[in-house]
This record gives C-alpha cells, structure tokens and sequence, in this order.
C-alpha cells in the first residue's frame, strides 16, 4: 500500500506548462529522490503534493496522499493535513525560519496547530532533542544557530506532528559538506525510526546515492527514468540520466602547467577582525581570521583553495586582490604588493553568481570590456578585442548588445570569464565559480576553463567547497581550516592519501558516485 | 537590550546638545535687534540699552548660550520679548492644542493605514489591491488645505456637525475639545494614511515573499493567519520609521491646517514670532521641536530592537 501516489500530474503555471504526466509512487519507510536540473520541475512536484503551488498554478491527474485526493480538498482541509501529515524541508535554512520569533516558538506552533491535546512546549524540547540540538534553549532566535543547526529547527518544524511522509526540497544544497552529511543521516535516522516516507528533491546524484531506495530522473516537466537506486546508477536507461552521471562526474583533460618562478607570493599574511567591544573599560578583542598563510602560485599553475564556510577563504580572496588590510605578512604579485593600483590590472576575479554581478542595464559591450578602465591607454582595437572574448568563451560576437537578462545562467558564467580573461590577466581568481550551476553546465563550464588554460596559459586560484570540482580542475590543492592552511600538496595526492585529520573528514563527508563504466565519456545530448 | 537603550541615550543626549548649539548661532546671526523692534525705530538710545541691559542682550554670547541651555532644563524657557510674558506658558498653552492634535491624526492615520495596507497586500494586483492603491494615490495628491476646506464645508457648513474652526479649550472637558479637533486630525491624517498605507502594503509584500513564509504555510497556517503571525511583525521596521517621521511632522507642520481652523497651535506660534522678531520663542519654540523629534527617533530606535531581535544582539 502505497503512502504518496501521484498519477498522470500535469501542472501549469499561468499558462505555461510546468509539467507532464508526472507519476511517481512512495511506500511507508521508503526513501525516494526525485533529481534533475534547474527548470526539470522536481521542486514543482513536491510543492504539488504539499498543494502549496503558486498563483494561477493548474494541476491535473491525481496526488494520493494517505487516501487524502490533495488535488480535490478544500483550503481549509489542506491547512488541517500540512504540517501533521506531511512536513517539508527547504533548501534555505539561512531564511526559512521567522527571524523575529524565537525557535521554541516556531516548532511549539506546529503542535499548538495540529496537536492541541500536547503541551507545545514540551513537545517542542523533544523534537529538537531528536534532531541533536539538546543544548540549545528554546528561547534562541535563528540568527543566533549556525546553517546546519537551523536546518534542524526547520527539520524539527516538519516532524514535530510525528507526519507520515517528509518532503525534503534540497536540505543540503546551502550547507558545508560535513553539514551535509550530518543532516543528511539525520534525515535517514528520522525516516527510518518513525517509518515516514521520505521524498528527496535534490539535483545532486551523489546525495542521494547513498540514501535513497529509488531514484526518479525528471527533466522538463516529465520523469525520463525511475528505479531502484543501485540498478539505475549501474545501468542508466535513458541518455539524459547517462549525461547527467557523466556530467557528476565530469573530469576535464588539463594541459600541462609549465613550472616558473613565482607569479603570486603570499607569505606569513595574518587577517584580524576587531570584535565590537563588549565591556566599557576593556580593549575590544579580535578574531583571526587568517592565521600565518604562506604559499606560491608559480606561473602557469592551477592551484586550489578548499574549506567550509568560515574557514577565512574568502578574507585571504579579498587580501590576494588587494581589498583587505592585512595585519603581518605581505602578499606580493610579480614582487609588487597587491595593494600598489598597478597590480590590479594583472588580476581578475569570476564570481559565484552570475545573476548578481552584472549591472542588468549594460549592455555585453560595456561590461566585458570594464576591465579596460585599469589600462593606461585604452586599446584601439576595442570591437575586435570583444568579438575574440566572446568567441573565446563560446559566445558569438554578435552577443555583444544584448543584456544580461537574455542570458542563462551558465551564459552568464561565460560573460563572466570573457570580462575577466579580455585584458589578459597574470591571475585569474576563481571564487566558487560554478558552484550555482547545474552539473551539465557545470561540466561545460570546466571543459571552457581547461580550453582555455591550453589556449592562453591561464595561472589561476580555484575556491570551492565542491571537492569533486577542485580535484578535476587544478594541479596543487590547499586545504584551510579555521584560518590555517592545514594541508597542501599535489591534488591528486592530496585526495588519493590525505594526511591532516581535517582533509579526510571534508573527503568522507563528500557525498559520491559509485564509478562506472557507462557513465564515461558520454557527452549531454 | 539595556546596553542598546543607554547607548542610545548617550546619542540622544549628544543630539540635543548639538542641536542647541546650531539654533543659538543660527538665532544669533539672523539680522533684527529685538530690542529696536519692541520700543520702536524712535527710541532713545539709552532706553535701548537699558531695555537690552534688562532682556540681558549686552551680555557675552556663550553666557547668554548658558543662561539659555540652563534655563531650559529647568523648565524656564525666558520672557517673550513681544508680550512680555513668560514663554514656557505660551508654549504649554500651544502644547495642549498640538500635541492632542498630533496624536489624534497620528491614531487616526495608523487606524486607517494598517488594514487598508494589509488588505492591500493580502489581495496583491487584485481588484481590492488596485483599489486601495488608488485611493491612497488620490489621498496623497490632494493638498491637505483644499482637503480641510471641503471638510469644513461640509461637515461645518452643510450637516453642522463640527464648528468650523477655532478650540473650544480643555477647560470645557475633554469631548468639547476633542471635537473641535476633529476635522483638523481629520484632515491631517489622511495623506498620512495614504502615504502609511503604501509603506505597509510594499513592506509586507516583500516579506510574502519570504522563505519563512513558505516554512509557516507548509506548517499548516492558512493564508491569513501566516501574515498575521509572521508577516506583520517582520514588516514593521519600514512602518515604524515613517510613523515616526510623521509624528515629527504633524506636531508642528500643521501651520497650514492650524490656519485654515484657527486652531492656537505651535505651528501658528512660531509663524506669529519669527514675523514679530520674537527670537527667544522661536529659539525656544524650535528647540522644542528638535526636542520632540530626537524623542521620537528614540522612541521609534527602541521599537525597533522590540521588533527585532537581531538589533538588540548588534547593539
């Protein structure tokens, strides 16, 4: 007896259809992920069943949930069921609780909802004792936890009416990966100690590789393939699903980096944050962010830089291009100090989101070619410099009066590099790149990256919490820890035999694909 | 949050003192030597001086700033140099009438603006919102002068249901009172409403929007009820603010709506002084209203960290 049967789903929002003779099944106890990209529709789905969908959304076919028809109930009905029958997780845990309300009051009011019979409060303790937050008092506020201890509120909201099925919409795809895997067995615990059904909607294999019984493949609106989780990494059926595990596991063919003197030196740099001050009469303290770093990127090298959040990579990022004071140490780009407005010009930066960092009301022209403010003179040959930069990254040179918004976001991505590769710099800084892409553009991404590193002898620095990314696409690796660089060595020495404690923690934390042969070589379609 | 109020205090107190500094200079250098103005231009030079010797005008400025700053706190603002009376007194005459008056637009605007904003945001681009919208568009270009006419029309002239101007004083109880403010609260709030109206609307749509929100519907909250339990608050930092602004607003720059009911409000005080070079009631009239304003920016600060948790931890 099935818990969720969804039969036949058609959805569309205003108008446009969103998704196509979805089905999918769940029994009690069972752990089911739903994968694809961004735009497959699997969040679309979950929120389907928790009828939760947005404005002028039409759903047909059936959604069974416990022999409640979710299609057919009234608002007033589907208040009583969400909440008690089904709870959900989302992806934010940085904005998914109230921030004016303390957390004891968030979970307490779910029960205080459903399960008037209960004292809340004490309700509220024991479920966020079951989700491992025992010492934190319930009159904390949310700003006060940390992102992986507010997913555990929010997972503590959702079963805090014991329900019967958990919709977990990309629980982990915000977190660090140590998070992850805690809140991910935590997750796994919970599903199997109160026999809830468990619905993952994740666009990352490797999460669920491990956890999920079956796996439901989606792309545009429509499930391409679904079954068993080993026999459907095993032995993909359908193209897509071969090109997304191909594309998960992407491995990018690097040319050789010739090996020089040193491009960029960065020795013995200390970064300290005052704190405000917390008594009248005492000195303020401080908190080192970046503690005694040292390190070479020679010319030539692809070097990179991996930590969780916190760890003080993204301070000693700011320090390297020169926007961050530093405390001791110096930090020097062909013997000139960062600092000196020179330098600026031999460096460029590509960062993560590649929605925030164009000005939406410029033109390609203008913001590719923003890099030629640092020249001295500005080149003549401006129209041709910007056709090569677009051709470069894949583009056409045609693409060069449009606006940012006619783009995608791997589109953008190119942009992105093209502004920071048209003045040719001495060091490209990578700042997690790709890590708001989807694994094919990803993928595609990488491949650019490693073109380009034959076509022009890139040197760059490669920050990434995504472990898999950074062993493809660099030759040195360096691991950070609480503002020390704990381990650094050859990458693929470094993930074949870690020797720091911390290395191999963040390397077993990594959730990952079983290898196989069919997933090899295979480009998407 | 007691760290967070004394911090405040001391920049509340350091406001004050700059404030009374730059409206003593500003009063100083403004051309007009009241003395000359009370006794006329056929004044005998020693009647001058001895009259300026009394007002004690030939006294060095930071003494005279002392004098001023000290008096003050203890209640004692001077002696008009028009009507030789004391200006404490004025100002409290005129306190009871703008104060009253500020407060009552003040609850009337939030008593309109809140439901009308909720409402609009809770129907976003949906006939009702559309309408409220417009209604608060309308409420915000019309001038609040011909707005109190056709009030006073109306109501005064037509149905005779208020008078049409003047204060009937507190002295005949409060409701003779309250009623002669009517209109004039009336007429005051609603492009206050309608500004408040639009803050509250804008300031809770973005909150709907909000992830949390999504966390409170998926918990089982109907739609009402996750805007009123997590909505509201959340929205409340912008709303504070302009209510905040419009209480500064409202208490002395009704001088046209004062005119207009011939109400013997701060606002007509202060026109009335700076036409007779009555500087020391401006001066003090002024400081006053700085006075008020930072009290209220101090009040609006700790409503905020009331709201907000996470202002109370910043400091």
């Amino acid at each position: 007896m099935s818990l969720l049967s969804i039969t036949g789903l058609s959805l569309s929002i205003a108008g446009a259809p969103i998704l196509r003779d979805v089905s999918l099944s769940l029994t009690p106890g069972e752990v089911v992920a739903v994968t694809g990209e961004s735009g497959s529709g699997k969040s679309m789905t979950a929120l389907a069943v928790m009828q939760l969908l947005p404005p002028q959304s039409e759903a047909t076919g059936t959604i069974s949930l416990d022999g409640h028809e979710m299609l057919e109930l009234d608002e007033t009905t589907l208040c009583t069921l969400r909440g008690d029958l089904a709870g959900m997780v989302f992806q934010e845990p940085m904005t998914a609780l109230n921030p004016v309300q303390t957390i004891g009051d968030q979970v307490s009011e779910t029960v205080r909802l459903h399960r008037p019979e209960l004292n809340p409060q004490r309700r509220a303790r024991e479920v966020l004792d079951r989700v491992g937050l025992e010492s934190i008092p319930l009159s904390r506020y949310p700003h006060e936890l940390s992102g992986g201890q507010r997913q555990r509120v929010v997972i503590a909201i959702a079963i805090a009416c014991g329900p019967k099925l958990l919709i977990a919409d990309e629980p982990t795809t915000a977190l660090d990966v140590t998070t992850q895997a805690q809140i991910l067995t935590l997750l796994k615990r919970l599903a199997a100690e109160d026999g809830m059904g468990l619905l993952m909607i994740t666009h990352d294999l490797a999460v669920v590789a491990e956890m999920a019984d079956r796996i439901v493949v989606m792309r545009h609106g429509e499930v391409v393939e679904a079954g068993d989780t080993p026999a459907l990494l095993a032995d993909p059926q359908h193209p897509y699903t071969q090109a997304l595990l191909a594309a998960s596991n992407h491995r990018v063919d690097l040319p050789g980096g010739a090996e020089q003197a040193p491009l960029l030196r960065v020795q013995d740099v200390v970064r300290d944050y005052t704190l405000p001050r917390t008594k009248l009469f005492v000195p303020a303290g401080t908190h080192r962010a970046v503690d005694e770093v040292s390190f070479d990127v020679k010319r030539g090298e692809r070097i990179g830089l991996v930590g969780e959040s916190g760890c003080g990579k993204s301070t000693l990022t700011r320090a390297i291009l020169g926007l961050e004071p530093v405390q001791g140490g110096s930090i020097t780009l062909d013997g000139t100090p960062v600092t000196d407005p020179s330098v600026r010009r031999k460096m460029q930066v590509v960062f993560q989101d590649p929605y925030g960092s164009f000005n939406p009301r410029h033109r390609v022209a203008r913001l590719i070619t923003e890099p030629f403010h640092l020249l001295d003179t500005p080149p003549t040959d401006r129209e041709e410099r910007i056709a090569y930069a677009l051709t470069d990254v894949g583009l056409s040179p045609d693409d060069a009066q449009k606006y940012p918004h006619q783009f995608s976001g791997g589109q953008r991505q190119r942009l992105a590099i093209a502004r920071a590769l048209i003045i040719r710099p001495e060091l490209v800084i990578f700042d997690e790149a790709v890590s708001a892409l989807d694994v094919s553009v990803r993928a595609q991404i990488l491949d650019l990256i490693a073109d380009l590193c034959r076509q022009y002898d890139l040197t760059y620095l490669f920050i990434s919490h995504d472990l898999s990314v950074v062993r493809t696409i660099t030759d040195r690796v360096m691991v950070m820890q609480k503002g020390r660089i704990v381990e650094a060595g050859q990458t693929e020495a470094v993930f074949s035999d870690p020797q720091h404690p911390y290395t191999r923690q963040l390397i077993d934390a990594a959730p990952q694909l079983p290898p196989h042969e069919t997933t090899r070589a295979r480009s998407l379609p | 949050m007691l760290r967070y109020t004394l911090k405040r205090l001391v920049s509340l107190a350091i406001s004050l003192a700059i404030a009374s500094l730059l409206i003593f200079a500003v009063i100083e250098v403004a051309p007009g030597d009241p003395a000359s103005f009370m006794l006329g231009i056929n004044a005998q030079e020693d009647t001058l001086a001895a009259l300026r010797a009394e007002l004690g005008l030939d006294q060095p400025k930071w003494q005279r700033y002392l004098s001023w700053v000290g008096g003050m706190l203890q209640g004692d603002f001077g002696t008009s140099y028009q009507y030789r009376t004391p200006v404490t007194q004025m100002i409290a005459d005129r306190l009871w009438v703008s104060l009253p008056l500020a407060l009552y637009a003040l609850t009337l605007s939030t008593i309109i603006a809140f439901p009308a904003g909720i409402y609009a945001a809770s129907r976003r681009g949906k006939a009702g919102d559309v309408g409220v919208m417009g209604a608060t568009q309308v409420g915000i270009a019309i001038p609040n002068f011909w707005f109190a006419m056709m009030l006073v029309l109306i109501f005064a002239i037509n149905l005779r249901w208020f008078s049409a101007g003047g204060f009937a004083g507190w002295d005949k109880g409060g409701w003779a009172a309250m009623k002669s403010l009517t209109l004039p609260a009336i007429a005051l709030a609603l492009p206050q409403a309608a500004i408040l109206a639009r803050v509250m609307r804008s300031s809770l749509l973005d909150v709907l929007d909000e992830d949390f929100m999504r966390t409170a519907r998926a918990k089982g909250l109907s739609r009402g009820a996750a805007l009123r339990r997590h909505g509201l608050r959340n929205a409340m930092i912008p709303v504070l603010t302009i209510l905040g602004l419009q209480f500064s607003f409202l208490l002395a720059g009704g001088i046209i709506i004062e005119q207009v009911f011939y109400l013997p409000g701060l606002g007509r005080l202060i026109f009335q002084s700076i036409s007779a070079r009555d500087l020391i009631v401006v001066e003090s009239v002024t400081m006053l209203l700085v006075f008020a304003v930072i009290m209220v920016n101090f009040l609006v600060d700790l409503a905020y960290a009331a709201v907000d948790p996470r202002l109370r931890a910043r400091t």
